[in-house]
């Protein structure tokens, strides 16, 4: 009524001297001699600029980055922002919300009309994508806060075995998959939930998930970020996005002296080396031919081990779990009534309506769980696929879909790269690039 | 990649990708703001399906919680054995201070004149642990009620009491409307 939302309970006295109160157990306000009914004070909303604020910086970060990665190729400069996107994303803003969990709200608002999404929460979901189909993944690079956290960490990089690699960057392909699922059920965000690093940017969470942050960061001491590419969902976005970024990371300026020195630095494992004397053609069909076959029966297998695990999954819902508590409690009455029988019955709802809650969730999962399954066979079959894949260079080369844009690279390389410059732009000519300052 | 000027294949498959990503997510966007309200969405507890079983205070992802009782003076009943800040009597006691139901002694009242007390909740002490809250809807008039504090809230993209309650009452409503206010009806 009154500056509708800005104050908290401007009740005005004389509505109530006459008006009956909502709750059923009303005694009329007293008549009082000499006191007037005191006016809340108003309790601040939520302010609603930052929003703004969060976005604009969300897209001039992003361009500040590609900007340091691709031309000023400067670590030191990237460390810099990535240190900012921190403390203003991670600390300051206390995580939410993120590209990461964005993934779910879109999720969401595709499956329930009902729910309107936010701008912001869209511009999160689009910028560092339409980002990455330019400039690559330069929001991993110089914005993501969970990043930051992990790579300025990394002190002394270890090299993963190739056989452990594929399939732990599978895992991101899974993880996806399920968030999507749980997120455009209704049943749960798990992204955001099993976040392992909003606890340290809000120094309070559930424990955990503290020590599974904690293990991870103690883990991204000598592991290249590894939340970034064993587990983050939204990475593989960004992955398909970049595959066609039209500048990304290059590593040599002028002519690749093939001295392998740019792909031990890069600790992600992202630089491919030359291309060395072409497979076998035979060979490779074989194994093309081979995963064709077995592609199918992956996928009928994991969507079959989807379908008998919905009912399984669904009973980690909220509505499901409340439908099986109340047959329980039927069956067999508990002496003290649970929280969640309380709640229902003071809503004035029946066992039966839980029932039919309850069941359009186990719905929608008997039909989403083997879709999740069928998708999680496809990504194995593909997997096995990956160390077929061939680049046309002969030189080293960063592979812009696992490029993380950190920028550690260019120093490692002996070719000097003051004359570099980026491969013309469409527009004007370009002013030569600063010289790049030194080794980091 | 190509010494010549003529593009190879693959960059024009390239450059056609990425015009499709460009027009979809401009669709995407464009779709999205007229769909949206531009207004980010924010949580409030429907204080009408809130059933006061405390979850409020530990579920929070902020320590103390976001969620804090709110007191409606206009429907207060000035009781002089307010049954939000004491414990029921038939546990013997009355307006003793052992019988406090406020585990961090937020709550205080003034006498006014007999037999009406005014209570007020200190904000900096609340935990948002709703004893209060069941007392004052069991027996009184419901004027105590939590809400959720915008000025603490992180605004989680999932909120954690939302997470657990089992009263489904924590929502999401649009940030212009942030608060769902216990106001008397007729
Ligand atoms: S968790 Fe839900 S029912 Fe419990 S006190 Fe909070 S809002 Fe009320
Ligand atoms: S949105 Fe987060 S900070 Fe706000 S009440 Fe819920 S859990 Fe607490
Ligand atoms: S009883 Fe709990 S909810 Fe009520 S004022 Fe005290 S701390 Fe807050």
């Amino acid at each position: 009524m009154r500056r509708a939302g800005a104050a908290f309970l401007c009740l005005v006295a004389p509505l109530v001297a006459f008006g009956q109160t909502a709750d059923q157990h009303s005694q009329p306000p007293p008549q009082f001699t000499d006191y007037r009914i005191p006016i809340e004070r108003a309790a601040a909303p939520r302010d609603g600029s930052f929003q703004y604020v969060d976005l604009a910086l969300l897209a001039c970060l992003l361009v500040l980055t590609a900007w340091i990665v691709l031309k000023r190729r400067s670590r030191k400069e990237l460390r810099i922002v990535s240190l900012f996107a921190l403390g203003y994303f991670g600390f300051y803003r206390l995580g939410c919300v993120c590209s990461i969990g964005s993934i779910q709200n879109v999720a969401y608002a595709i499956a329930h009309s009902d729910y309107r999404l936010p701008l912001t929460v869209a511009g999160f979901f689009v910028l560092p994508l339409l980002a990455a189909l330019f400039f690559g993944r330069v929001f991993c690079g110089g914005v993501c806060p969970m990043g930051a956290m992990q790579d300025l960490l990394l002190v002394k990089p270890i090299r993963i075995p190739a056989s452990w690699r594929a399939p732990l960057e599978a895992a991101p392909y899974v993880y996806l998959g399920a968030a999507i699922l749980f997120a455009s059920t209704g049943s749960a965000f798990a992204i955001c939930e099993y976040d392992p690093f909003v606890g340290f940017f809000r120094m309070h969470g559930h424990f955990l998930m503290i020590l599974f942050g904690s293990a991870i960061l103690a883990v991204s001491l000598f592991i290249g970020r590894p939340y970034c590419r064993f587990l983050c969902p939204y990475g593989v976005l960004l992955r398909w996005a970049s595959v066609f970024a039209k500048y990304s990371v290059s590593v040599t300026p002028q002519e690749c002296v093939q001295c392998h020195m740019c792909a031990d630095a890069c600790p992600f494992e992202a630089i491919q080396p030359p291309a060395i004397a072409k497979q076998d053609r035979t060979e490779i069909r074989r194994r093309l031919t081979r995963t064709l076959a077995v592609t199918p029966i992956l996928i009928a297998l994991f969507a079959f081990a989807g379908w008998r695990m919905s009912p399984m999954m669904a009973s980690w819902d909220l509505r499901v779990h409340r439908a099986h508590v109340l047959r329980d409690a039927e069956m067999h009455p508990p002496k003290v009534k649970t929280v969640l029988a309380d709640a229902w019955d003071r809503h004035r709802k029946t066992t039966q309506d839980a029932y039919v809650e309850g069941s359009a969730v186990e719905h929608e999962f008997a039909i989403g769980a083997p879709i999740l399954g069928a998708w999680i066979g496809l990504v194995f079959a593909l997997k096995s696929l990956s160390n077929l894949r061939r680049r046309g260079s002969n030189d080293y080369e960063a592979d812009s879909s696992s490029c993380l844009s950190c920028a550690r690279c260019y120093s490692a390389c002996p070719v000097p790269h003051r004359e570099y410059a980026l491969p013309p732009l469409p527009m004007a000519s370009i002013e030569p690039p600063e010289p790049v300052g030194g080794a980091v | 990649m190509a010494d010549s000027d003529k593009p190879t294949r693959r960059e024009v498959l390239r450059d056609t990708v990425r015009l499709c990503g460009l027009a979809g997510g401009a669709f995407a966007l464009g779709g999205i703001a007229t769909r949206s309200e531009a207004a980010e969405m924010v949580w409030q507890i429907d204080p009408d399906k809130c059933t006061e079983c405390g979850l409020c205070a530990s579920a929070c992802v902020l320590e103390p919680s976001a969620a804090k009782c709110v007191h409606a003076y206009a429907q207060c009943g000035y009781c002089k054995l307010c049954f939000g800040l004491f414990r029921d009597k038939r546990t013997g006691d009355t307006t003793t201070a052992e019988n406090v139901r406020c585990p961090t002694d937020a709550i205080s009242r003034t006498f006014i004149e007999d037999p009406y007390h005014q209570i007020a909740v200190d904000e900096n002490r609340c935990i948002g642990c709703a004893l209060c809250v069941k007392g004052c809807h069991q027996f009184g008039n419901g004027s105590m009620y939590l809400q959720i504090r915008h000025d603490r809230c992180a605004n989680c993209n999932q909120c954690a009491i939302a997470n657990v309650c089992p009263a489904d009452a924590v929502v999401r409503v649009p940030g212009h409307r942030p608060y769902m206010l216990k106001r008397p009806k007729g």
